[in-house]
Protein backbone atom coordinates (compact mmCIF):
# COMPACT_ATOMS: atom_id res chain seq x y z
CA UNK A 1 0.00 0.00 0.00
CA UNK A 2 1.49 3.22 -0.91
CA UNK A 3 1.19 6.65 1.09
CA UNK A 4 -1.33 8.24 -0.90
CA UNK A 5 -3.29 4.67 -0.53
CA UNK A 6 -2.79 4.52 3.42
CA UNK A 7 -3.76 8.12 3.77
CA UNK A 8 -7.36 7.48 1.59
CA UNK A 9 -7.84 4.29 4.47
CA UNK A 10 -7.20 7.16 7.23
CA UNK A 11 -9.14 9.35 5.43
CA UNK A 12 -11.74 6.48 5.38
CA UNK A 13 -11.30 6.01 9.28
CA UNK A 14 -11.90 9.95 10.07
CA UNK A 15 -15.01 9.81 8.53
CA UNK A 16 -16.50 7.16 10.49
CA UNK A 17 -14.92 7.36 13.63
CA UNK A 18 -15.18 11.59 13.68
CA UNK A 19 -16.93 12.70 10.96
CA UNK A 20 -18.26 16.68 10.88
CA UNK A 21 -21.56 16.74 13.53
CA UNK A 22 -24.98 16.95 12.02
CA UNK A 23 -25.40 20.20 14.08
CA UNK A 24 -21.90 21.85 13.02
CA UNK A 25 -23.52 22.12 9.48
CA UNK A 26 -26.78 23.04 10.32
CA UNK A 27 -25.73 26.01 11.89
CA UNK A 28 -23.14 26.86 8.72
CA UNK A 29 -25.85 26.50 6.70
CA UNK A 30 -27.79 29.00 8.91
CA UNK A 31 -25.06 31.14 9.23
CA UNK A 32 -26.20 33.12 5.53
CA UNK A 33 -28.93 34.74 7.61
CA UNK A 34 -26.27 36.46 9.78
CA UNK A 35 -25.56 38.70 6.58
CA UNK A 36 -26.22 42.22 8.05
CA UNK A 37 -26.58 44.12 4.29
CA UNK A 38 -28.63 47.07 5.76
CA UNK A 39 -26.25 48.43 8.04
CA UNK A 40 -23.35 50.55 8.37
CA UNK A 41 -20.64 48.61 9.51
CA UNK A 42 -18.59 49.49 12.69
CA UNK A 43 -15.06 48.30 12.65
CA UNK A 44 -13.45 46.94 15.26
CA UNK A 45 -10.46 49.28 16.30
CA UNK A 46 -8.97 48.22 19.47
CA UNK A 47 -9.15 44.58 21.32
CA UNK A 48 -7.45 44.18 24.55
CA UNK A 49 -7.81 40.93 26.71
CA UNK A 50 -5.53 39.25 28.92
CA UNK A 51 -3.25 36.59 27.29
CA UNK A 52 -5.25 33.49 29.43
CA UNK A 53 -7.48 33.39 31.69
CA UNK A 54 -10.05 35.53 33.85
CA UNK A 55 -10.52 39.23 33.28
CA UNK A 56 -12.54 41.08 31.15
CA UNK A 57 -11.96 41.91 26.92
CA UNK A 58 -12.58 45.66 25.98
CA UNK A 59 -13.23 46.20 22.27
CA UNK A 60 -13.85 49.76 20.47
CA UNK A 61 -15.49 50.01 17.46
CA UNK A 62 -16.33 52.77 15.01
CA UNK A 63 -18.14 53.81 12.23
CA UNK A 64 -18.71 56.73 10.64
CA UNK A 65 -21.61 57.52 12.76
CA UNK A 66 -21.38 55.58 15.64
CA UNK A 67 -18.24 54.56 18.28
CA UNK A 68 -18.80 52.20 20.91
CA UNK A 69 -16.75 50.52 23.72
CA UNK A 70 -17.62 47.29 24.81
CA UNK A 71 -16.63 45.22 28.41
CA UNK A 72 -17.30 42.10 28.12
CA UNK A 73 -16.75 40.48 31.77
CA UNK A 74 -18.06 36.57 32.09
CA UNK A 75 -21.45 37.07 30.80
CA UNK A 76 -21.70 40.43 31.33
CA UNK A 77 -21.76 42.50 28.82
CA UNK A 78 -21.61 46.87 29.20
CA UNK A 79 -21.33 49.19 26.52
CA UNK A 80 -20.74 53.04 25.85
CA UNK A 81 -22.06 54.63 22.72
CA UNK A 82 -21.86 58.01 20.76
CA UNK A 83 -23.73 58.61 17.86
CA UNK A 84 -26.50 56.18 18.58
CA UNK A 85 -29.48 55.96 20.91
CA UNK A 86 -32.58 53.97 21.81
CA UNK A 87 -32.35 50.13 21.89
CA UNK A 88 -28.91 48.78 21.75
CA UNK A 89 -29.55 44.77 20.04
CA UNK A 90 -26.89 42.38 21.60
CA UNK A 91 -26.52 39.57 18.77
CA UNK A 92 -24.77 36.07 18.91
CA UNK A 93 -24.67 33.57 16.24
CA UNK A 94 -28.02 32.21 18.13
CA UNK A 95 -29.82 34.86 20.40
CA UNK A 96 -30.54 38.53 19.73
CA UNK A 97 -31.88 40.60 22.56
CA UNK A 98 -32.70 44.47 22.98
CA UNK A 99 -31.56 46.61 25.68
CA UNK A 100 -32.26 50.26 26.23
CA UNK A 101 -29.41 53.18 26.04
CA UNK A 102 -29.33 55.23 28.46
CA UNK A 103 -27.23 58.24 28.60
CA UNK A 104 -25.08 56.08 26.22
CA UNK A 105 -24.58 53.12 28.40
CA UNK A 106 -26.08 49.79 27.87
CA UNK A 107 -25.78 46.29 29.85
CA UNK A 108 -26.73 42.97 29.24
CA UNK A 109 -26.38 39.70 31.10
CA UNK A 110 -26.90 35.86 30.58
CA UNK A 111 -24.50 36.90 27.54
CA UNK A 112 -23.48 33.35 25.92
CA UNK A 113 -19.91 32.84 25.28
CA UNK A 114 -18.25 33.46 21.97
CA UNK A 115 -18.86 36.17 18.69
CA UNK A 116 -21.11 39.09 19.94
CA UNK A 117 -21.94 42.11 18.20
CA UNK A 118 -24.30 45.28 18.10
CA UNK A 119 -27.18 46.74 16.28
CA UNK A 120 -27.54 50.45 16.74
CA UNK A 121 -29.49 53.42 15.26
CA UNK A 122 -27.74 55.93 14.81
CA UNK A 123 -28.95 59.78 15.44
CA UNK A 124 -30.08 59.93 11.43
CA UNK A 125 -31.81 56.69 11.47
CA UNK A 126 -29.41 54.83 9.91
CA UNK A 127 -28.85 51.28 11.43
CA UNK A 128 -25.04 50.48 12.32
CA UNK A 129 -23.86 47.19 13.61
CA UNK A 130 -20.43 46.20 14.99
CA UNK A 131 -18.07 43.60 13.71
CA UNK A 132 -18.11 40.18 15.18
CA UNK A 133 -15.66 39.81 18.50
CA UNK A 134 -14.63 37.39 20.52
CA UNK A 135 -16.14 38.39 23.95
CA UNK A 136 -15.69 35.19 26.49
CA UNK A 137 -14.87 32.12 25.10
CA UNK B 1 -20.31 25.98 -9.40
CA UNK B 2 -16.69 27.50 -9.30
CA UNK B 3 -15.92 29.21 -6.00
CA UNK B 4 -15.28 32.87 -7.09
CA UNK B 5 -19.22 32.27 -8.55
CA UNK B 6 -20.69 30.54 -5.67
CA UNK B 7 -19.00 32.99 -3.19
CA UNK B 8 -20.38 35.79 -5.53
CA UNK B 9 -24.02 34.28 -5.23
CA UNK B 10 -23.86 33.36 -1.93
CA UNK B 11 -23.18 37.43 -1.14
CA UNK B 12 -26.79 37.93 -2.93
CA UNK B 13 -27.96 35.91 -0.23
CA UNK B 14 -28.14 32.30 -2.55
CA UNK B 15 -28.49 29.69 0.01
CA UNK B 16 -27.87 26.63 -2.49
CA UNK B 17 -24.71 28.36 -3.24
CA UNK B 18 -23.78 29.15 0.49
CA UNK B 19 -24.58 25.31 1.04
CA UNK B 20 -22.45 24.08 -1.73
CA UNK B 21 -19.52 26.26 0.32
CA UNK B 22 -20.32 24.74 3.64
CA UNK B 23 -20.44 21.21 2.20
CA UNK B 24 -17.13 21.87 0.30
CA UNK B 25 -14.94 22.92 3.20
CA UNK B 26 -16.61 21.78 6.44
CA UNK B 27 -14.47 18.86 6.43
CA UNK B 28 -11.53 20.72 6.25
CA UNK B 29 -12.71 23.11 9.30
CA UNK B 30 -13.69 20.70 11.24
CA UNK B 31 -10.10 18.55 10.41
CA UNK B 32 -8.27 21.60 11.36
CA UNK B 33 -10.13 21.95 14.65
CA UNK B 34 -9.83 18.43 15.26
CA UNK B 35 -5.77 18.93 14.54
CA UNK B 36 -5.58 21.19 17.26
CA UNK B 37 -7.18 18.81 19.29
CA UNK B 38 -10.28 20.84 20.75
CA UNK B 39 -13.04 18.89 22.17
CA UNK B 40 -16.42 18.86 20.48
CA UNK B 41 -18.51 21.68 22.04
CA UNK B 42 -14.75 24.30 20.95
CA UNK B 43 -14.32 22.46 17.45
CA UNK B 44 -18.10 23.15 16.60
CA UNK B 45 -17.49 26.80 18.08
CA UNK B 46 -14.13 27.25 15.81
CA UNK B 47 -16.05 26.34 12.78
CA UNK B 48 -18.85 28.40 13.45
CA UNK B 49 -16.58 31.51 14.14
CA UNK B 50 -14.88 30.48 10.92
CA UNK B 51 -18.21 30.71 8.77
CA UNK B 52 -20.02 33.37 10.69
CA UNK B 53 -16.96 35.79 9.99
CA UNK B 54 -16.90 34.76 5.70
CA UNK B 55 -20.20 35.67 6.04
CA UNK B 56 -19.13 39.07 7.64
CA UNK B 57 -16.30 39.13 4.56
CA UNK B 58 -18.77 37.51 1.75
CA UNK B 59 -18.08 40.99 -1.00
CA UNK B 60 -14.72 41.63 0.44
CA UNK B 61 -13.00 38.84 -0.31
CA UNK B 62 -9.70 39.81 -2.00
CA UNK B 63 -9.00 36.24 -3.77
CA UNK B 64 -11.99 34.07 -3.95
CA UNK B 65 -10.36 31.82 -6.00
CA UNK B 66 -8.28 31.54 -2.81
CA UNK B 67 -11.28 31.03 -0.48
CA UNK B 68 -9.88 27.28 0.89
CA UNK B 69 -6.47 29.17 2.21
CA UNK B 70 -8.88 31.93 3.77
CA UNK B 71 -10.60 29.55 5.82
CA UNK B 72 -7.73 27.60 6.74
CA UNK B 73 -6.00 30.22 8.01
CA UNK B 74 -9.04 32.35 9.78
CA UNK B 75 -9.51 28.41 11.39
CA UNK B 76 -6.46 28.05 12.53
CA UNK B 77 -6.50 31.75 14.48
CA UNK B 78 -10.29 30.80 15.42
CA UNK B 79 -8.53 27.71 17.39
CA UNK B 80 -5.43 29.50 18.56
CA UNK B 81 -7.63 32.28 20.22
CA UNK B 82 -10.20 29.24 21.68
CA UNK B 83 -7.08 27.50 22.86
CA UNK B 84 -5.36 30.90 24.67
CA UNK B 85 -8.77 32.02 26.28
CA UNK B 86 -8.78 27.91 27.57
CA UNK B 87 -5.52 29.07 29.30
CA UNK B 88 -4.08 25.80 27.71
CA UNK B 89 -0.67 26.21 26.70
CA UNK B 90 0.37 25.20 23.04
CA UNK B 91 1.63 21.33 22.59
CA UNK B 92 5.49 22.04 22.59
CA UNK B 93 6.20 20.52 19.36
CA UNK B 94 8.23 17.39 19.03
CA UNK B 95 11.43 16.08 16.64
CA UNK B 96 9.77 13.62 14.69
CA UNK B 97 12.47 10.81 14.69
CA UNK B 98 12.74 8.43 11.21
CA UNK B 99 13.17 5.36 13.47
CA UNK B 100 10.21 4.56 15.73
CA UNK B 101 9.04 3.95 19.12
CA UNK B 102 8.61 0.90 19.82
CA UNK B 103 5.12 -0.70 18.86
CA UNK B 104 2.83 -0.30 21.69
CA UNK B 105 0.95 -3.25 22.84
CA UNK B 106 -2.06 -4.39 20.80
CA UNK B 107 -5.42 -5.56 21.76
CA UNK B 108 -5.57 -9.34 20.00
CA UNK B 109 -9.06 -9.84 20.88
CA UNK B 110 -10.06 -7.30 18.70
CA UNK B 111 -12.37 -8.44 15.95
CA UNK B 112 -11.76 -8.16 12.04
CA UNK B 113 -14.63 -6.00 11.79
CA UNK B 114 -13.26 -3.13 13.77
CA UNK B 115 -9.74 -2.45 12.02
CA UNK B 116 -10.68 0.98 11.46
CA UNK B 117 -11.46 1.29 14.99
CA UNK B 118 -7.90 0.06 15.82
CA UNK B 119 -6.36 2.00 13.29
CA UNK B 120 -7.95 5.03 14.39
CA UNK B 121 -6.69 4.69 18.04
CA UNK B 122 -3.21 3.66 16.58
CA UNK B 123 -3.39 6.87 14.91
CA UNK B 124 -3.95 8.58 17.97
CA UNK B 125 -1.09 7.56 19.84
CA UNK B 126 1.19 9.69 17.40
CA UNK B 127 3.58 12.15 18.57
CA UNK B 128 1.67 15.63 18.41
CA UNK B 129 3.02 17.01 15.32
CA UNK B 130 2.66 14.07 13.15
CA UNK B 131 -0.68 13.86 13.97
CA UNK B 132 -1.94 16.97 13.91
CA UNK B 133 -0.61 17.44 10.37
CA UNK B 134 -1.78 13.83 9.36
CA UNK B 135 -5.46 14.75 11.03
CA UNK B 136 -5.62 17.75 8.39
CA UNK B 137 -4.49 15.69 5.26
CA UNK B 138 -6.99 13.27 6.22
CA UNK B 139 -9.88 15.98 5.52
CA UNK B 140 -12.89 14.88 3.05
CA UNK B 141 -12.26 16.17 0.50
CA UNK B 142 -8.23 16.34 0.63
CA UNK B 143 -7.25 19.55 0.90
CA UNK B 144 -4.37 20.92 -0.84
CA UNK B 145 -0.82 21.41 0.62
CA UNK B 146 -0.72 25.18 0.21
CA UNK B 147 -4.50 24.77 1.99
CA UNK B 148 -2.49 22.67 4.78
CA UNK B 149 0.32 24.75 5.22
CA UNK B 150 -2.03 28.03 6.27
CA UNK B 151 -4.30 25.82 8.39
CA UNK B 152 -0.89 25.00 10.60
CA UNK B 153 1.21 27.65 9.69
CA UNK B 154 3.81 25.50 8.04
CA UNK B 155 5.97 25.99 5.21
CA UNK B 156 4.47 24.24 2.18
CA UNK B 157 7.64 22.45 1.13
CA UNK B 158 7.50 20.68 4.32
CA UNK B 159 4.41 19.26 4.44
CA UNK B 160 5.44 16.35 1.94
CA UNK B 161 8.19 15.43 3.52
CA UNK B 162 6.84 15.36 7.44
CA UNK B 163 3.79 13.47 6.00
CA UNK B 164 6.38 10.76 4.64
CA UNK B 165 7.80 10.43 7.71
CA UNK B 166 4.42 10.61 9.53
CA UNK B 167 2.78 7.58 7.72
CA UNK B 168 6.24 5.78 8.07
CA UNK B 169 5.81 6.08 11.95
CA UNK B 170 1.94 5.00 12.02
CA UNK B 171 3.29 1.95 9.90
CA UNK B 172 5.55 1.35 12.54
CA UNK B 173 2.91 1.21 14.98
CA UNK B 174 0.43 -1.25 13.15
CA UNK B 175 3.56 -3.19 12.21
CA UNK B 176 3.23 -6.13 14.98
CA UNK B 177 -0.55 -4.76 15.14
CA UNK B 178 -2.14 -8.50 13.22
CA UNK B 179 -5.29 -6.93 12.87
CA UNK B 180 -4.06 -4.30 10.95
CA UNK B 181 -0.72 -5.71 9.74
CA UNK B 182 -1.81 -6.83 6.58
CA UNK B 183 -2.83 -3.58 5.01
CA UNK B 184 0.01 -1.70 5.74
Amino acid sequence: MNDDEFLDVLRAAAEEFDPVPAGVLRDASAALALRALDAELAALVESEALVRGDGPVTLAFESERVSVSLEISDDVLRGFVTGAAGEAVVETPRSRRAVPIVDGWFTATGVPSGLVRIRLTAADGTPVVTQWAHGTA
Amino acid sequence: MEIPAALAAAARGDQAAWDGLVKQFSGLLWSIARAYRLNDADAADAVQCTWVKLVEHLDRIAEPERLAGWLATTARHECLQLIRRAGRLPEPSEEIADSPDPAPAVDHALIVGERNAALWRVFEELPDRCRRLLRVLMASPPPAYADVALALDMPVGSIGPIRQRCLNRLKALVTGNELLEGRS
